[in-house]
């Protein structure tokens, strides 16, 4: 953790990021708003905040618990924000405060599901779309953990390296570096041992 | 290194294309949130806390008025105890050789005392001026020390059964202080849990924020 921190601080130093990341600056004064307004019951700054993050939930979500139950999930960490939204002490740090929320909720289905009995995948609500989209996805699953969630929120929610980072409170250059080293092993995972593409 | 990874801008790598397509598919649609029918924040926080707090007053209750029971059987024993206590020093005391005078002394003396109290009595009465008065006069009660010893247990009693009582009785208090101890730490135990649980749960209303 310390080692990848350092070299994301050492990357930022030596100038690899060319381009600027200006999503904190203007993000967080409209977030402060859009908090308040939901703590004031304004039902049209719930909805936007929730267009704004829901897809980095989706994406916290899907590196850690089963692709048919995320659906449900992103649905309760948001019922849970609106209950406990009142007890976020800054604002500004909404983004990082929600990843924190949905990464608890995960680790909550996990151990819920413990307790009682799991179904298998074949039973699950919703199939996973394509087969080979799910194939890979349990590749990004098998990497250490520091690498799922970017890679995930990358490739599949969309998100920029620079929106990742604003949207979860990571550094820049954590996330710069955890992409990039993620994205390695999943080359050398999909190649195979033999060198093929998986 | 490509940039096109970080941040999307310039060429694209092929398999960052293809993982950004196939991957694609998995991406979340916003779907409409279902909000409870009144929505505001303050609402849905106190509607959250009104259903825990029946749960945790209730526990806190019940662990309250078992500790309060036990606490007030705890004093009637002690209360018991003391009375015991008490009733063999005063039976100790009452053993010692005291030098009383012999109940024949004693009658004669109460009956000089009723006789003269009855002369003056009905003098009194007779008297026109205070008869009236003197009509709501009782005589005063004297010390009848002879029907008091009698009333009074007999010494040689008091040496024999007392102890053996004393005997047996600090037995069965010293195992009702042993199972009242024993259910005082349980009571408390139970207490203990039902304040820490309420504070993790207090806990959990607290923000999360890093």
């Amino acid at each position: 953790m310390y080692k990848v921190e350092a070299t994301g601080d050492l990357l930022g130093m030596i100038g690899t990021s060319p381009t600027p990341v200006a999503a904190p600056m203007t993000e967080a004064p409209v977030e402060v708003a859009l908090v308040e307004a939901v703590r004031g019951g304004d039902h049209a700054a719930f909805d936007r905040l929730y267009h704004n993050y829901s897809r980095m939930v989706h994406g916290i979500l899907l590196a850690r618990v089963p692709y048919g139950e995320v659906d449900d999930l992103v649905q309760d960490v948001f019922l849970t924000v609106l209950r406990k939204i009142d007890s976020l002490r800054d604002a500004e740090r909404f983004g990082p405060w929600l990843a924190m929320i949905t990464r608890n909720r995960a680790m909550d289905y996990h151990r819920r599901t413990r307790e009682t009995s799991e179904l298998p995948d074949t039973l699950a609500h919703h199939a996973p779309p394509q087969a080979e989209a799910n194939e890979v996805l349990a590749l990004i699953r098998e990497l250490p953990e520091a690498y799922r969630e970017p890679l995930i929120l990358r490739f599949v929610e969309g998100m920029t390296g620079p929106e990742i980072a604003a949207r979860t409170g990571l550094a820049p250059a954590s996330v710069r570096v955890n992409i990039h080293r993620g994205m390695k092993l999943l080359r050398e995972r999909l190649q195979g041992p033999g060198g093929k593409e998986h | 290194m490509s940039d096109y990874l970080w941040d999307k801008s310039g060429e694209p790598d092929e398999d960052v294309k293809q993982l950004e397509q196939l991957l694609g598919a998995l991406r979340y649609e916003p779907r409409p949130l279902q909000l409870p029918e009144d929505f505001s924040a303050r609402a849905a926080r106190n509607s959250f806390r009104t259903q825990q707090r029946p749960f945790q007053w209730q526990r806190l209750a019940v662990a309250a008025s078992l500790l309060l029971t036990l606490l007030a059987g705890a004093w009637l024993i002690m209360s018991q105890h003391n009375i015991e206590v008490r009733r063999e020093a005063a039976e100790q005391k009452n053993v010692a050789p005291t030098k009383v005078a012999a109940p024949q002394e004693q009658a004669a003396h109460v009956n000089r005392a009723n006789e003269e109290f009855a002369k003056e009595f009905s003098a009194a009465q007779a008297h026109p001026a205070v008869s009236k008065r003197v009509n709501y006069l009782r005589p005063p009660r004297v010390f009848n020390r002879a029907r008091a010893n009698a009333t009074r247990r007999a010494p040689q009693a008091l040496t024999t059964e007392p102890q053996a009582q004393v005997a047996t009785m600090t037995e069965q208090q010293r195992e009702a202080t042993q199972q009242l101890l024993l259910a005082l730490r349980i009571a408390s135990a139970k207490f203990n849990d039902a304040r820490r649980e309420m504070q993790e749960a207090s806990a959990g209303h607290k923000p999360e924020t890093r």
